[in-house]
């Protein structure tokens, strides 16, 4: 195994003199699957946010495959091969699905397309109802479905995913939690997932972080159902 | 019965006039003082039938009654039917940015004093008096939802953008819960929010129910608030109320374990 994203130090937050994260250090190794669990408003997407370089960086440093990457745009990044599925699902509203996925794919081969197909199933509807049908008046879920589209058709090798399953039905998670183990096991994509469906996130993480008031407190261990029982369910 | 829908039906077209029929006859009765969830899978029409609700879809053939008498949705504006007593979180309920919270929890009182117009400048005292009531309620329903002294009480002055994702969708139900609606109509109460604080709501809901006689009809994804909460629950699946009943008779229906809850 080889460390894939190391994290150092990182402290920063919105404004200049109001840190939100408190010095996050992590190492995520190539192929893991990493859960951030926490809080409403301890920190989790703000440290997506922060490896993503959306927020400004008072201190500390990111390292991508090796390389300093702290001070790469977030397009850089992306080019790089991070890419963030952002909470509550951003998509271009005023544009069709068809278009959004085209925004997306535009500088990828055809089989990205072929292969997201596979597995995301709005993306299996025809063409000409893709066409038609605008992003702004997608349901909840199907928006959420075409968001994780664009976020995996860039190609990354490690993708930060913030609260995937929130608005999906029960059957839809299973097939999400479904895409997400083909996603890693045929491409070897690593995750680093943000999710307060806790059940999800056990399941499908080799390692849990606790998130609290900006810092990553304790490692949790999946499998520990006391603890972990103690911790979101007393 | 509080709110009665009547064989409802909406197409969509599109600039190609193809037309979808999405509702195909709802028919469904929210008891008084009763908490109905709205299940179905993702794209079914939950949220277009709470558009229909509330105001915001129009073109809809069926008929609504409300509280024992047929209302004319359609001619009714959005803001109307708010002050009839109905009262609506939204799926992407986030709060009015550019506000404070305290500003986004006063506006949500069905209180006007303070709108009517000069009355602060005439009747200084009555407004002061009532702007301290609404202050005094959305502290109590904060305390309520996160306990004493949370942090959320020496944030009252911040901008509400800078609260985060699930933050403020937990504060925009409590905003509703400062307006003394008559009927809740909430979209997703748990999305994107703690177990810790499901809990919570689930509370809060149970008590309104029982202290107030509140009824809510909401829609959710998260079945093991539904359980918690809902005494009916009603399943939409292609276009109609396709299963309603007591909550654990409908969640054990063989139909929607199968294509609902994927058991
Ligand atoms: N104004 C509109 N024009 C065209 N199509 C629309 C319009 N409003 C809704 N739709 C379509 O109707 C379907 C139902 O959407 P709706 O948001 O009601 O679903 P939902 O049951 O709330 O789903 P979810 O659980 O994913 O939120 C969707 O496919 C949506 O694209
Ligand atoms: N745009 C913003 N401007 C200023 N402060 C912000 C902004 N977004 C978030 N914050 C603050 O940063 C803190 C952490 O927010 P963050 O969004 O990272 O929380 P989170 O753990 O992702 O919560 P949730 O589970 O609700 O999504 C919160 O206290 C919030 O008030
Ligand atoms: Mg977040
Ligand atoms: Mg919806």
């Amino acid at each position: 195994m080889s460390v894939i994203l190391n994290i150092k130090d990182l402290s920063g937050g919105y404004q200049e003199d109001v840190d939100i994260l408190m010095g996050v250090s992590m190492d995520v190794q190539k192929g893991e699957a990493v859960g951030i669990l926490g809080l409403n408003g301890s920190g989790k997407s703000t440290l997506g946010k922060a490896i993503m370089n959306m927020i400004p960086i008072r201190y500390g440093e990111v390292f991508f495959e090796g390389n300093n990457v702290s001070s790469l745009t977030t397009s850089q990044l992306s080019h790089c091969g991070i890419s963030i599925m952002q909470q509550g699902g951003k998509v271009f509203k005023t544009l069709s699905v068809w278009d959004n996925l085209q925004l997306a794919l535009s500088k990828q081969p055809k089989e990205t397309l072929d292969r997201l197909k596979s597995i995301i199933p709005i993306l299996q509807r025809p063409k000409r109802q893709l066409q038609r049908l605008m992003a702004d008046k997608l349901s909840g879920g199907l928006k959420h479905q075409l968001s994780l589209a664009m976020t995996l058709s860039t190609n990354p090798r490690l993708v930060i995913l913030d609260e995937p399953s929130a608005g999906l039905s029960p059957i839809a998670v299973q097939e999400l939690y479904e895409i997400l183990h083909d996603v890693r096991e045929t491409f070897g994509i690593t995750i680093i997932l943000i999710e307060q469906n806790i059940a999800s996130a056990i399941e499908f993480c080799d390692r849990l972080f606790l998130m609290e008031q900006g810092e990553l407190k304790i490692q949790l261990d999946p499998n520990d159902k006391e603890q972990i029982d103690n911790i979101f369910f007393r | 019965m509080i709110l009665r829908l009547k064989d409802i039906h909406i197409s969509f077209t599109n600039a190609h006039n193809e037309t979808f029929d999405l509702l195909r006859g709802v028919n469904l009765d929210v008891e008084k003082g009763k908490i109905t969830a709205l299940i179905g899978g993702n794209g079914t029409g939950k949220t277009t039938l709470f558009n229909i609700i509330s105001g915001f879809e129009k073109n809809y053939k069926g008929k609504i009654e409300f509280e024992g008498h047929e209302v004319n949705f359609k001619r009714m504006p959005a803001y109307k039917i708010s002050m009839e007593g109905i009262g609506r979180l939204f799926q992407d309920g986030q709060l009015m940015s550019g506000l404070t919270l305290m500003e986004n929890m006063k506006l949500a009182s069905n209180d006007t004093t303070g709108e009517i117009p000069f009355v602060s400048l005439l009747f200084p005292n009555r407004y002061k008096q009532a702007e301290l009531k609404k202050e005094a309620q959305a502290r109590e329903i904060l305390t309520r939802i996160f306990g004493e002294n949370n942090k959320y009480l020496s944030l009252l002055n911040q901008d509400a953008s800078a609260f985060s994702y699930g933050e403020q969708r937990l504060l925009s139900l409590a905003r509703m819960l400062m307006g003394g609606d008559r009927l809740l109509l909430l979209d997703e109460p748990t999305s994107g929010v703690h177990p810790q604080y499901i809990n919570t709501i689930a509370q809060i809901i149970r008590e309104m129910k029982e202290r107030e006689g509140l009824t809510v009809l909401l829609i959710e994804h998260n079945m093991h608030f539904v359980r918690e909460v809902a005494d009916t629950c009603a399943y939409l699946d292609e276009g109609v109320i396709a299963e309603v009943g007591p909550t654990n008779v409908v969640l054990g229906n063989q139909k929607v374990r199968n294509s609902y809850l994927g058991l």
